[in-house]
């Protein structure tokens, strides 16, 4: 089944990309100078490409494995949680800069990941701390410094 | 200069500065931390460091990273001696025998012989690099624009062959890499493509947030999927690494000399073999070894060789890998593809251009292998003692740290959040990917690989004006490189529908470490190679 999903996944994005194509093909429609047009080479990969789907396609339902999905909740819940946070992570470092964003962070990740929330509480803002001295001071990255601190600066 | 002069031994020296060293060792230790923690891989850790290189100078950033892959390689030894776990796949064959040794008392020999022959077979390798890269450039030197798209094709198949699952997906893993590649401005016309109106999507997509996003968040978000069950019980055991020193006394050994120069032979041609790694030579040279012994059935149950063959083995690769990297820019093992990540980050391109634009890095390269593998055997004699005990830190922890510096190392690339969203986005697709069987590597190594294709490619149609068929007949008449590595490229492509098995893939190690080293599914791994 997953090799299915894939295939035609794979075909439909391929087929979106060579028409996609047109609108920023320089030359009209039918012209195939692949040194001059910027449209070419990307339908070559895409057609490729659609071609290869469609033959994984046939070939997965010619072994004729096609069984069913099977979906864990408990372990789809758990990811999708790692996910969400992730999400939120990245936009809370933009909002509310490294060090806060990151400490919100550990702690709920930690606890997602099976830890305690002792040790999430504890272990936390030292680790993010010590990324920041890592990165910031050592390493000379710049870090986010947070947009709702901005009048601060 | 002449690529093979001996200027390339000693220019680097001027790179090599205390600061530099320091990175080598600093990426060494890392690179040994995370190859001993299970769960974590030498791709991860030097896909989600590229980042922090950024600061540094070309050769310290790149040197670091190497001293990663070069410590990761010998940092699985520890977990497989200590607590029976590889901590990388390329491990495996160590715990064998390393983990038996250990329980009768002697982990310190373990330990210290894994370190020993790592250092003496990275050596070995670094040398072979050093003799055999150089004129390998020079061929590829003479490369022209249709060449070097055979090179990238080449590289892309190869990889879509090894990576575990069938070729088929590796290579449209591989496509839909090449496809990303398009996005953002076409470098001939400055046209827009696939740019859907959006002004950050103008520079295309940024490797390294595909890179982070496949290889560190994804990995993260399967290691989320044991949630609360993760393995707690892990057990060191109890009894102290002393006398990490006593493995230097088989310095005297004729025949463990032998034994090492078996197994670093096999581990670089294997490595320089490209798309096959550690994991396979270990397992070769582990059974030449065990085929040569007198008494075989010693093996199994602490017997010395058997740790040292595979670690030679597993290391004496990373110099292999290392050669058709540096001398085609085609990637030996899937590491190396992402260090051609980190070339690029710093301003080079591997390949043989750089014997020619930045002899000085290729030689800082060849010094600072020799640094790291001589840090690797310090850090094992006299710190492993107290990596072993970071085998205790708890798993979540980790995690979080590790989704911490995939967000950062992204945000850093240009200070925008767009990086890092597409990091997100691609590692919600890498988890999917390994849920479908799908290989990650192709996609990066696509990524990467595109530009360089597409521009040569369209060079050589420019020339062709048209009349391609005409062009590319005479091309292969006059040029029989070309051809070779055409038909290799079809060879490799090809030759899956005819076979059903994989030679120097990584599928039938992972049914070996699945099995937990039962000994039949051993012997049967032995007799496919």
């Amino acid at each position: 089944m997953k090799d299915i999903i894939t295939s035609v996944i794979v075909m439909a994005l391929s087929a979106f990309a060579y028409f996609n194509a047109e609108t920023f093909s320089l030359i009209k429609r039918g012209t195939w100078n692949l040194a001059k047009n910027p449209a070419v080479y990307p339908r070559m990969i895409a057609t490729v490409m659609f071609v290869l789907g469609a033959i994984l396609l046939i070939s997965t339902i010619m072994k004729g494995k096609v069984k069913g999905l099977q979906i864990d909740k408990g372990i789809f819940g758990n990811i999708l949680k790692v996910v969400v946070l992730m999400f939120l992570y990245i936009i809370g470092v933009y909002i509310l800069g490294f060090i806060l964003a990151t400490t919100l962070f550990m702690i709920s990740v930690i606890m997602v990941f099976g830890g305690k929330i002792k040790t999430a509480l504890i272990v936390s803002l030292p680790v993010t701390v010590g990324l920041y001295v890592i990165f910031q001071v050592l390493f000379s990255v710049p870090l986010p410094l947070g947009e709702i601190f901005s009048f601060w600066r | 200069m002449r690529l093979n002069s001996m200027d390339l031994y000693v220019i680097g020296w001027q790179l090599i500065d205390l600061q530099t060293i320091l990175y080598i060792f600093v990426g060494t230790l890392i690179g040994t931390v995370v190859g001993a923690l299970p769960g974590l891989s030498a791709m991860m850790a030097v896909s989600v460091l590229v980042p922090v290189t950024y600061g540094m100078t070309p050769a310290g950033g790149i040197l670091m990273l190497l001293g990663i892959y070069c410590g990761a390689n010998y940092g699985g030894s520890i977990s497989a001696c200590l607590i029976n776990v590889p901590g990388t796949p390329s491990a495996v064959m160590t715990s064998l025998d390393g983990y038996p040794l250990s329980q009768k008392g002697k982990p310190g020999l373990a330990i210290g012989m894994s370190a020993l022959t790592s250092t003496v077979a990275g050596l070995f390798s670094v040398i072979t690099l050093a003799l055999f890269a150089p004129p390998l450039a020079e061929m590829a030197l003479k490369f022209k624009s249709l060449e070097l798209v055979g090179v990238a094709l080449f590289g892309l198949s190869v990889i879509a062959y090894i990576s575990p699952g069938s070729t088929l997906k590796g290579v449209l893993a591989g496509l839909f890499g090449l496809l990303i590649a398009t996005m953002g401005f076409d470098p001939s016309t400055a046209q827009a493509r696939y740019t859907f109106g959006s002004m950050e999507m103008l520079a295309g997509i940024d490797f390294i947030s595909a890179m982070i996003g496949l290889f560190g968040m994804s990995e993260m978000l399967a290691n989320a999927e044991v949630g609360k069950n993760y393995n707690k019980t892990t057990k060191l055991l109890n009894i102290g690494i002393k006398s990490t020193f006593e493995c230097l006394r088989y310095l005297k050994s004729y025949k463990w000399w032998m034994v090492m120069m078996r197994s670093s032979i096999i581990g670089v041609i294997v490595g320089a073999i490209p798309g096959s790694g550690g994991t396979v030579a270990a397992i070769v040279s582990y059974g030449v070894e065990k085929r040569l012994a007198k008494d075989p059935s010693r093996f199994g149950r602490g017997a010395i060789e058997g740790i040292a063959a595979p670690e030679a083995a597993n290391n004496s690769c990373t110099g292999g890998a290392m050669t058709p990297l540096l001398a085609l820019g085609i990637p030996g093992d899937s590491v190396t593809a992402i260090l051609i990540g980190a070339f690029i980050v710093h301003g080079l391109v591997p390949g043989p251009m750089l014997y020619v634009t930045n002899p000085e890095i290729v030689s800082a390269i060849y010094i600072g292998l020799v640094i790291s593998n001589i840090m690797m055997l310090i850090i094992g004699l006299f710190g492993s003692h107290h990596i072993s005990k970071l085998l205790l830190i708890p798993v979540p922890i980790l995690n979080g740290i590790i989704l911490t510096l995939c967000v950062l190392g992204t945000f850093s690339i240009k200070n925008s959040l767009f990086d890092s969203m597409c990091m997100f986005i691609f590692g919600v697709l890498g988890y999917i990917m390994m849920k479908a069987k799908i290989p990650r590597a192709p996609i990066v190594l696509g990524m990467i690989l595109g530009p360089m294709m597409e521009e040569n490619l369209r060079r050589w149609a420019d020339i062709a004006d048209g009349q391609y068929l005409s062009l590319f007949v005479q091309t292969l008449m006059t040029n029989p490189v070309t051809s070779v590595m055409l038909a290799a490229t079809a060879f490799i492509l090809v030759a899956p529908i005819f076979s059903k098995k994989k030679y120097f893939a990584e599928d039938d190690i992972d049914k070996f470490v699945v099995t937990d080293g039962d000994e039949s599914s051993f012997n049967e791994l032995l007799e496919i190679k």
